[in-house]
């Protein structure tokens, strides 16, 4: 039962954790006791006075978000290559079997969705901080401005180096990546933004890492459902679709690979993001001293 | 008779419970079960004693092998006496309306 005390805000533990302790170990823990705990534990992170005895270091709180925010600008795009690696040509292949199994194709549309939205609100929250970095700047007359401009210049060159790429989506990704993260992670090293502004950023991270997590997820059905079908049949469908896979059991290890690579990137930017979230005491302490 | 549900706020048992005298959490739960027939989940107890705390009417004792002891104050038993006469009022009230319906 100790983990569900350490839900409860640090300054909550701090008063009373030895003798809730003290309490559980005489009282008989039901499911009835393990929901009022969750629950003891969600009003306490809202209520304000433990919230204010609980503000963790403006510094060490900024350093976090910018490591989360940095994984995850750095996970995003290896999460995409390996996305590639595996998926690349099989829609092709699978057209016409996926035609007869609808829900394969619903359930990438789904995850699909899900980290467009995901990535979509990144942009937009990297634009609105962009905003608020340019607008600081032209008040004090400072080089700050170069910050949000340059990546958004970097965004621009991203776009027209993809804009080559067939797809339509792989257009609009290096925008989101270049141009939502980059100002946030700037923005918090640099503590021009109020630490209590970037609570509006977490939401969009957290959809961000959802939909990577939702790409696995997709990858890991869909990897299995090929898996499951005849060796032969998907040969002959890769070759009447003119895709040739990789000879025998390779393209199972082109499958694997790109899998686990994308389930390594997906949950290091859940792990970062954890912490974040979390407020893991460890990591608190280690920034503190870092900083 | 069959249970109607428990009608008690969780601040007005732990209340009545240290008005007997100071007591820490698991004995506040067994006494508030045995009076009140009311399980209180820890959760529950400490988001209550929270509050009860902050408005100064129960206050913590030195601890004794972790456990914590807590104690009603005055103004925790002024607070306990206004509550208890609004509800003897509605008790009132409501039992001579039952007997007149």
């Amino acid at each position: 039962m100790k983990w569900i005390l350490e839900l409860y805000p640090l300054a909550w533990r701090r008063r009373y954790r030895e003798e809730m302790l003290a309490l559980l170990e005489q009282h008989h823990v039901t499911w009835r006791t393990v929901v009022d705990l969750l629950l003891g534990a969600l009003v306490a992170r809202f209520d304000s006075h433990f919230k204010a005895e609980s503000e963790p270091d403006p510094t060490a709180r900024a350093l976090r978000v910018r490591r989360a925010y940095g994984t995850i600008f750095l996970a995003f795009p290896l999460l995409v290559m390996g996305h590639l690696l595996v998926l690349d040509g099989l829609d092709d292949v699978f057209y016409h079997w996926n035609r007869e199994h609808s829900i394969l194709w619903k359930f990438k549309a789904v995850s699909g969705a899900i980290t467009a939205v995901g990535f979509g609100a990144l942009f937009m929250t990297g634009l609105w901080l962009a905003f608020i970095l340019a607008k600081q700047a032209a008040q004090a007359r400072g080089t700050s401005l170069v910050l949000p401009l340059g990546s958004l210049v970097v965004a621009m060159v991203l776009y027209g180096v993809h804009a080559r790429v067939p797809s339509a989506i792989s257009r609009l990704f290096p925008l989101f990546i270049a141009a939502s993260p980059l100002p946030l992670a700037f923005a918090v090293s640099r503590r021009v933004i109020p630490p209590r502004l970037l609570c509006y950023a977490l939401a969009p991270a957290a959809l961000a890492v959802l939909g990577m997590a939702a790409q696995v997820s997709f990858v890991a059905v869909w990897g299995f459902a090929i898996w499951g079908v005849s060796p032969e049949a998907v040969q002959r469908m890769a070759n009447e679709a003119n895709r040739p896979l990789l000879p025998g059991s390779l393209w199972h290890l082109q499958l694997s690979g790109g899998l686990l690579w994308m389930a390594l990137m997906t949950g290091t930017a859940a792990w970062r993001f954890g912490h974040v979230l979390m407020g893991f005491r460890r990591d608190t302490t280690r920034e503190a001293e870092a900083s | 008779m069959p249970n109607s549900g428990r009608y008690s706020d969780p601040g007005l048992l732990i209340l009545s419970s240290l008005a007997a005298g100071p007591k820490h959490g698991y004995a506040m739960m067994e006494d508030i079960l045995v009076f009140s027939d009311t399980r209180l989940e820890p959760g529950t107890l400490y988001g209550a004693i929270t509050r009860l705390e902050r408005r100064g009417w129960i206050e913590p004792l030195p601890s004794e092998e972790r456990r914590r002891p807590y104690r009603i104050t005055g103004e925790g038993l002024r607070a306990l006496q206004e509550q208890l006469q609004t509800m003897r009022q509605i008790l009132t009230v409501g039992l001579s309306r039952l007997a007149e319906a």
